[in-house]
């Protein structure tokens, strides 16, 4: 039987497409009618935008009938997660507060993909403004895991990491403050890449911390996740916080011998409180690469353990600022009882902010009062330098970090809502790449035995996404399976 | 050890705009008690003489040309406006006296 397109690759697609074997419409209706049939039960789309994707697919199919240039993403079907914007739709961020929000403009993200001729098939579901690690704090509705119904996506960009995984997008965007692309990838069994901070524009996101956001692609495939970044990163007017650094072709990264490239496996990693079925997987994973000719080496990261706490300090504060802005004044959901200006702050947020976002908010607002700022603010800002200074020391004896995304696979829904510091601790080993400002990637390494995908953490120098890619292009052919596609769907 | 109370979290609410009911004040006053424990570890950390790092980017002083752009249009920027006259966003009346309604 021939493979259906969804579930072929973002490069398989738009080959096809520059070389009229397919017309970018029936793409595009493959993904649509894999989506009518599936995400029901996933739950990943909150908004489908299936007649403008068609009108966008024809457009590009009538480029190629031209034999006009197509771009680089041509006819390849995109998810945003809820809190990119789009002049098409709403950006709600998955929050009553922004339930009717429609931007005025697109997100630079979203530009680039569309200029590339990437086509939009919707919006998907994430936390509340982006703060959680399961999805579950949206405030539209509940998406599974595609892998198991009774389990998380893992979050907060867990929408997209389900949809790419169930196949109803060959591609999404995503955001990470901490682990929120990472994450996800790895409970979904997709890749997840978090750039260099700066490498793609900010312009147009929901931000929720300015020092730590990134925006990223979540992928099936090494390969794709290439192509997306080739589109996506490069500095913006837009952004004065973006990069100028010039940006290669990350393909060209893929390939690469990797013999010689020295792994580092830091101690206090293996030492936490792995769940056993992950430590195997990335133990396998790590052998791989030493038979493949690259030097495994012992190394330390001493501030693994407080890299998290100066996280929580430094991201709650920076939220509690910057989300000040959803008080509905000029944008939001205003409270209709609200008499006075007083009101309007109170009432509106307290209506439209779910429990978990007031509660960092409050908790920012505590460490930015009085002597907290210097105590807590201060001192995590200080934490942070160390834990900058930590990596580069480790990035002097390896070229690479590894480890696992997440201590544990995909968890049931409702096992960590009660309890935040569980939750938090999902970032254990992911926001530090935050903090430092380096790239990373989580890759699927193996299945538990109960069928729930297990993420592969690497991590490489600042402005060295193509040895992060390379590394992980090596491991993708040769890690002896395929991630597939869930049995449920 | 740093703790909080309830009347504190109820401060901390009020600088930060909410309103709290009885169940989320003290939901929130254990949760950030946990979650200040767990901050001590960065006690443990000598950052003495350290400086902070503030931000994630390694650029400087990014400048644009001094030149005009087109701003967003009145109805564009009024669109999500819970409340506007199509000039001004509006709020309710803040300074109290003679009603010149």
């Amino acid at each position: 039987m021939k493979t259906p397109w969804y579930e072929k690759t973002a490069k398989e697609i738009r080959d096809a497409v520059h070389q009229g074997e397919a017309s970018a419409l029936d793409i595009v209706n493959s993904f649509i009618e894999h989506a009518d049939a599936v995400d029901g039960t996933v739950g990943a789309y909150t908004q489908r935008w299936s007649e403008t994707a068609r009108t966008a697919a024809q457009r590009i199919d009538e480029k190629i009938r031209k034999g006009l240039p197509a771009g680089a993403l041509a006819g390849v079907p995109v998810a945003l997660k809820e809190s990119i914007c789009t002049s098409e739709g709403k950006t709600t961020g998955a929050s009553k507060m922004l339930a009717d929000y429609r931007s005025p403009f697109d997100a630079t993200a979203v530009t680039r993909l569309q200029q590339a001729d990437a086509v939009f098939l919707g919006k998907v579901n994430m936390d509340e403004i982006g703060l959680g690690s399961s999805t579950e704090t949206s405030a539209l509705q509940r998406t599974t895991n595609p892998w198991a119904p009774d389990r998380v996506p893992g979050g907060s960009s867990g929408g997209s990491a389900a949809a790419v995984a169930s196949g109803t997008c060959a591609l999404a965007l995503g955001t990470d403050t901490g682990s929120s692309i990472r994450q996800p990838a790895s409970f979904c069994g997709c890749i997840g890449f978090k750039p260099t901070y700066g490498r793609i524009s900010r312009l147009g996101i929901i931000g929720i911390a300015s020092s730590l956001d990134h925006v990223g692609p979540l992928a099936r495939t090494v390969e794709d996740t290439a192509l997306a970044l080739n589109v996506l990163c490069g500095e913006d007017k837009g952004d004065p916080t973006s990069s100028d650094r010039p940006v290669p072709d990350f393909t060209r990264s893929l390939g690469r011998d990797i013999r010689g490239l020295r792994i580092g496996v830091p101690k206090e990693y293996l030492a936490s409180d792995l769940d056993a079925e992950v430590r195997q997987y990335v133990e396998k994973a790590l052998d791989q690469f030493r038979n493949a000719g690259a030097e495994i080496v012992s190394i330390s990261l001493p501030c693994t353990g407080y890299d998290a706490a100066a996280y929580t300090v430094i991201s709650t504060a920076e939220m509690s600022a910057g989300l000040a802005r959803l008080d509905g004044v000029r944008y939001g959901a205003r409270h209709p009882e609200a008499k006075s200006v007083p009101d309007v702050y109170v009432m509106s947020k307290s209506a439209g902010l779910g429990t978990e976002v007031q509660r960092r908010i409050i908790l920012g607002t505590y460490f930015l009062s009085g002597k907290n700022r210097q105590d807590y603010f201060v001192k995590a800002q200080q934490v942070r330098t160390v834990v900058k200074k930590d990596f580069q020391n480790a990035f002097e004896q390896c070229d690479i970090i590894a480890g696992a995304t997440t201590a544990t696979a995909a968890f049931p829904f409702g096992s960590k809502s009660d309890n935040p510091l569980e939750m938090y601790a999902c970032d254990q080993f992911t926001v530090a790449a935050n903090l430092a400002s380096h790239p990373a990637l989580s890759i699927p390494c193996g299945k538990t035995a109960a069928g729930l995908p297990i993420g592969l953490h690497l991590q490489a120098r600042s402005y060295d996404e193509e040895t992060l890619l390379g590394a992980a292009f090596y491991y993708e052919q040769h890690r002896g399976f395929e991630m597939g596609f869930p049995s449920i769907l | 050890m740093e703790h909080v109370t309830e009347q504190d979290i109820d401060h901390y609410a009020s600088l930060s705009q909410f309103q709290l009911n009885d169940d989320t004040r003290k939901r929130f006053t254990k949760e950030i008690n946990q979650i200040l424990d767990f901050l001590q570890i960065l006690q443990k950390v000598d950052t003495e003489s350290i400086a902070p790092t503030r931000h994630g980017t390694d650029r400087v002083n990014v400048f644009r040309d001094d030149v005009i752009q087109d701003p967003l249009p009145h109805a564009e920027v009024f669109k999500n406006s819970p409340l506007d006259d199509g000039v001004f966003f509006l709020v309710p009346r803040i300074i109290e006296g003679e009603d010149n309604s």
